[in-house]
């Protein structure tokens, strides 16, 4: 069992192997009893003090409604004309394939000016327009949708020329 | 008007019956379930492989598994497991998922152990080679060309000889292409081969054994998928791996 970890501030905080003991038990949900009780399928206990949660926040433990409520998607609401930050993961000739956090990738062409310095790795600055470029066509059933965010390229992350602070 | 008489066939008599059936005692050769069970470590613990301990929230949270398309495309099959929309994206509850996935990672386990024949499967671009590298890794078989329903269902024609079709099929998605199911979730269902399918928010669960709803596109999740199932198959083999070690040095000292 590895020793407390200490950080700078003196304050102490559980090591992971020894709060994992104490976790499995809310993390097996097979019996009947849990699904029958009505609490969330993890067994997570909803705990209001502040230790309680910064230490459920530390093991791992937190419910899913936490994360959610805390997350950027949240937090940013309508997706529409927000500047996201992404990271160029593959590139077909002129053709960048942005990955910024969603569910999908946005393809943005190479700008004209100054082109050659987006390359592979490279972060980028996004103006969103939407998440999942999805919509109901005439006479169709469902939404047919083509598996990308839709949002312009601004320029790389940190040039002050995009606009950038 | 009268109605001719038909005509019936006549029936084999007993001596010219081609097939004759053995006298077989009713009891002879089987062994009541619960007997069988009681025998079986592995089936005492409802998580006996602890596949529980793979995985939390967080981690299906930071790999984005709750994210599904737009409630324009969600199929109403998928209510019961989602959380709610943001915007129009449908979010999973990532609670419930969590508990499919432990099933059904259980399962696979399981199968795993008892040296089941596993197939993955799925059609999406972005994902057929780690699902067919993760298939390499575990020693076990993928599909993810295209699907023709006679393997499944007229196997002993198509592969021209007894074929053993595979324990388990495990679909990192259940779309073949965004408006149609992959076949195969019906095939396996009619050769009753159980099926563990990651189920988005536009894909039916209907006929799938064990759905784990969740996101299905984004590469990150497909990863986070393939690893946990490899832990599990792995963890199945690794016991039956010892079990018979175990077994055949029982055997040796006896001798």
């Amino acid at each position: 069992m590895r020793n407390p970890v200490a950080s700078a501030s003196g304050q102490k905080y559980l090591s992971t192997v020894k709060a994992q003991r104490l976790a499995p038990r809310f993390l097996c949900t097979v019996s009947a009893n849990s699904e029958a009780s009505g609490s969330t399928e993890d067994g997570v206990p909803s705990e209001r003090g502040s230790f309680a949660r910064a230490f459920n926040k530390y093991t791992g433990q937190e419910s899913f409604a936490k994360l959610l409520r805390d997350s950027s998607l949240i937090r940013m609401g309508d997706p529409e004309k927000k500047l996201v930050e992404g990271v160029i993961y593959h590139i077909v000739e002129d053709d960048l394939y942005i990955d910024f956090g969603g569910k999908f990738q946005c393809v943005c062409l190479r700008p004209l000016n100054n082109g050659e310095v987006y390359t592979l790795g490279k972060k980028v600055r996004l103006l969103l327009h939407d998440m999942e470029l999805s919509t109901r066509f005439l006479g169709a059933a469902t939404d047919l949708t083509i598996l990308e965010a839709d949002a312009t390229l601004l320029g790389l992350l940190g040039d002050r020329r995009s606009g950038s602070k | 008007m009268s109605i001719p008489a038909i005509k019936l066939k006549a029936k084999l008599k007993p001596e010219e019956q081609q097939v004759v059936f053995p006298e077989r005692k009713p009891t002879e050769n089987i062994v009541p379930v619960r007997e069988l069970v009681a025998g079986d470590e592995t089936l005492q613990n409802p998580d006996y492989f602890q596949v529980h301990e793979l995985f939390t929230v967080k981690d299906l949270f930071d790999a984005r598994v709750h994210l599904g398309h737009k409630i324009g495309s969600m199929d109403p099959h998928m209510k019961p497991f989602i959380f709610g929309t943001r915007f129009d994206t449908v979010i999973f509850d990532l609670d419930k998922t969590a508990f499919h996935l432990r099933q059904a990672l259980n399962f696979a386990a399981h199968i795993a152990y008892r040296k089941g024949v596993i197939l993955f499967v799925t059609r999406s671009a972005a994902t057929m080679n780690l699902v067919e590298r993760t298939a390499l890794e575990v020693g076990e078989y993928a599909h993810t060309k295209d699907y023709d329903t006679k393997i499944l269902t007229n196997s002993t024609t198509f592969f021209q000889g007894l074929t053993r079709l595979p324990d388990l099929i495990i679909l990192l998605s259940t779309l073949d292409t965004v408006l149609a199911q992959h076949k195969i979730v019906a095939d396996a269902a009619k050769m009753l081969i159980p099926t563990i399918g990651i189920v988005d928010s536009n894909c039916v669960p209907n006929q799938v054994t064990y759905p784990v709803p969740g996101n299905d596109d984004t590469p990150c999740a497909v990863e986070l998928y393939c690893k946990l199932i490899k832990e599990a198959i792995m963890r199945g083999k690794n016991r039956r791996k010892l079990n018979d070690s175990q077994q055949s040095k029982a055997v040796e000292t006896k001798e």
